[in-house]
């Protein structure tokens, strides 16, 4: 023995029951808070991931910007994945609700748009009057057109702040590539079809050839002032910003424009949920070291006593308590940790299984389980939190019995502990049942430790009552229902969905739940100003 | 060395349930002494050993340790004081369970951060007669060879006294004798000071200065 420290790792040896339970606890507090770290690490990556490829890798969009400003963009360093396109034109797809949007992507434009640029067949354009076009769009170009057949498209371009009449034309493209289609397309009403590099300035007046520019800023902290004080220099009117907010939402950058978006509803619930069970389960694990480890020391309060005769201080008492638990936490944390890092996975997807996959953005559970597979969810940060969470709730469990200890009166070594009572009430009554009585007064005696009994067994219920609620709220279809996007989408791009419509869709006693989307939609009134009207994207549950 | 114990009063409890243990105690240990104090059940001998000893802090008064108040410091301070200055012998022996006898004797040295002095550590085993119970538990010794243990433990740090708590009180007479002898030797050996606290008067006489203490008035009954 070379320490005194050695009596911690004795004393555990001598009692092994309190060893295990303590163990275990702080195996599953550890499981824990690594499953859940872990999960909350992979939705938030999920969500990142999700939003950059859903709505485009980029934080805000200047639009309507001439070669210069473009290029002043380009080479401004608050400024990273800069990257700008061309819009050559639009479509109408027949009869249908869908737009085509046909744009020139300058450069490594497209790769902020994975959405856009899964190539299912053939090739991306490479010169000008190639095209790639949607596979979901191809039914309204013609039949059975595939990659090498001419296309001719009927194409207007007008711009935004209308000092021009819309400008129409007619060309012709070849077929050089088909994109995967994504069901965004249809939950906007717009389609991507991508053109070579050239087309624009080949088929547009100079005075329609205009470029927006995606890009991110290098400081997240500065995103608001830096776009500003950008617009300002290179001369754009607010109204030709547009801000990615699914991205800026899911990074929690804050912008002007932000405001509730019941695109993360899954990822807040989940998080809400893992951190709640989470709390519960360390709250309950806690009160488990507490009461263990408080009887455990209590036992043998005459050794610390005899500790204390022969010289030790309070300090080192203090240490050979928490040294017991924190050998104990030493055993316990990595193993948890392994099964929690192990189990992240499983644990979110049997989690988010239950929920509408949209609600993560995600076309199917199998897509969404994919997707947390993909995941790489090694964040060492994340275990080094986890590990700090269950050390600090460990200690803090501990704290007590090591103060108990090493305050303990040295005398008690020699004479043991005296037993002080506080009791109330000492007029003689009838006993009934000296059993009851006797119980009754022994609780009244420690009235903490009772508290703190009664206080361990409401967690554990609690524990047990929230993850059954929380289960049982998964499988309620119902109130999955609630919280999916809805049953039935109506869009109108062109002119919006008017409030009093939206009342009277409202009162439809066949009308569940209806929640609305906000776009942008610019009018042009007499004097040709532009006003910036919200637009409305109805959601409705029958 | 010398110990002056001026005035010391030690009261338990307030108003109606006040105990007055020690009633205005005083007494001077000099260097060497061999002194018993003697005295029935609740007569106070136990609060005073503690007073004394430094467990345990006096209502009023002082101790005095070579000019230097033991009660007044901090934790750290008393602490030490106990782990170098002091030995303890207990009448439940208290030895730590988990521990060897080795390493129970060794323990007041870890204590102190200090280096083992080997050589004294066989001398003194093998003057307790210990030399092959080292690596046993304190449940696999007998009574009179834990206390030994136990002495061997108050001795390790080298102190100037040693204070003992009815040392036989747990042991059959053979062992209780046994162990008065070996406590008698090393006193005289190791010329160190002795306080013992003993209701055995055949204990009490082995002493130099006897003292008797009954309800907290603590008299001194012959000085040879």
């Amino acid at each position: 023995m070379k320490s005194y420290l050695s009596f911690a790792f004795k004393e555990l040896q001598a009692q092994k029951v309190m060893a295990s339970l303590i163990l275990i606890a702080a195996i599953l507090s550890s499981i824990m808070t690594t499953a859940i770290g872990q999960s909350l690490g992979i939705l938030q990556t999920m969500r990142t991931e999700q939003a950059a490829s859903l709505n485009g890798d980029r934080y805000a969009t200047f639009h309507q910007m001439t070669e210069e400003q473009m290029l002043q963009l380009k080479n401004d360093n608050r400024l990273y994945d800069v990257g700008s396109l061309i819009n050559v034109g639009y479509v109408k797809l027949g009869s249908s609700s869908l737009t085509l949007y046909a744009r020139e992507y300058l450069d490594n434009a497209l790769d902020a748009y994975p959405a856009i640029n899964k190539v299912k067949k053939g090739r991306l354009p490479t010169s000008p009057f190639e095209i790639a076009l949607p596979e979901n769009a191809l039914q309204y170009l013609g039949e059975d057109i595939d990659i090498g057949d001419t296309v001719e498209l009927q194409e207007e371009i007008s711009l935004m702040n209308g000092t021009l009449p819309p400008y129409s034309f007619s060309a012709e493209f070849v077929i050089c590539g088909i994109l995967e289609s994504n069901y965004i397309g249809y939950s906007t009403g717009s389609l991507d079809a991508v053109l070579g590099e050239g087309t624009a300035s080949a088929l547009l007046p100079e005075d329609y050839l205009l470029y927006s520019t995606d890009f991110k800023t290098k400081d997240t902290a500065q995103f608001q002032n830096i776009i500003d004080k950008l617009a300002n220099e290179i001369g754009l009117e607010k109204s030709n910003i547009q801000y990615n907010w699914v991205l800026l939402d899911a990074l929690g950058i804050s912008y002007e424009e932000a405001g509730t978006s019941d695109m993360d509803t899954g990822f807040s619930f989940m998080t809400f949920a893992c951190i709640m069970v989470g709390t519960l389960v360390l709250f309950a694990a806690g009160l488990v070291i507490y009461n263990i480890l408080k009887i455990a020391v209590t036992k043998r309060i005459k050794e610390y006593g005899t500790l204390r005769a022969i010289g030790s201080t309070r300090g080192q008492i203090y240490r050979v308590v928490s040294l017991q638990l924190l050998i104990l936490c030493g055993m316990g944390i990595p193993i948890g940790l392994l099964i929690g890092a192990l189990s992240a996975k499983a644990f979110l997807i049997a989690a988010t299984g239950i929920l509408n996959p949209d609600l993560f953005m995600a076309n199917s559970t199998t897509e969404l389980n994919t997707m947390i597979g993909n995941i790489s969810s090694n964040n060492i940060r994340i275990y080094i939190v986890s590990v700090a969470i269950t050390l600090l709730f460990a200690m803090l469990a501990a704290f007590p019995a090591a103060r108990y200890a090493s305050h303990v009166s040295p005398t008690v070594a020699m004479s043991g502990q005296r037993v002080k009572i506080k009791r109330r009430g000492r007029k003689a009554k009838t006993i009934h049942s000296f059993e009851a009585y006797y119980a009754r007064l022994n609780l009244k005696r420690g009235r903490s430790r009772t508290a703190i009994t009664i206080l361990s067994l409401v967690m554990s219920i609690t524990v047990f009552v929230s993850l059954q609620s929380f289960t049982s709220l998964l499988d309620t279809s119902s109130d999955v229902q609630d919280m999916s996007l809805g049953d039935y989408l109506v869009t109108n791009e062109t002119v919006g969905i008017a409030p009093e419509s939206i009342d009277k869709i409202r009162e439809n006693e066949m009308i569940e739940d209806l929640s609305t989307t906000k776009l942008s939609v610019y009018t042009q009134d007499k004097n040709l100003i532009l006003n910036c009207n919200r637009g409305n994207h109805s959601k409705l549950q029958a | 060395m010398e110990i002056q114990v001026n005035d010391i009063s030690k009261i338990y409890g307030t108003n109606e349930s006040q105990v007055i243990a020690l009633n205005h105690v005083s007494m001077t240990i000099f260097e060497s002494d061999f002194i018993s104090i003697m005295g029935p059940s609740g007569s106070g001998k136990s609060t005073l050993l503690h007073i004394i000893s430094g467990l345990d802090k006096p209502s009023s008064g002082n101790v005095i340790y070579s000019s230097t108040d033991i009660h007044n410091g901090n934790d750290k301070k008393l602490s030490a004081f106990r782990r170098q200055r002091i030995g303890f012998i207990f009448q439940q022996f208290n030895l730590l369970p988990v521990l060897t006898a080795r390493e129970n004797i060794i323990m007041p040295l870890l204590l102190d951060k200090k280096k083992i002095d080997e050589p004294y550590l066989q001398e003194l085993s093998s003057f307790l007669g210990l030399e092959n119970r080292l690596s046993h538990l304190p449940h696999e010794l007998s009574g009179g060879q834990q206390q030994r243990v136990a002495i061997a433990r108050a001795l390790i740090a080298k102190p100037d006294i040693i204070f003992a708590d009815e040392p036989t009180g747990n042991l059959d007479s053979k062992s209780g004798s046994e162990v008065m002898k070996m406590l008698c030797n090393i006193r005289e050996k190791m010329n160190k000071t002795l306080v013992i606290i003993t209701h055995d008067p055949r204990i009490a006489e082995m002493a130099d200065r006897r003292f008797t203490i009954i309800d907290g008035e603590l008299a001194e009954v012959s000085a040879q």
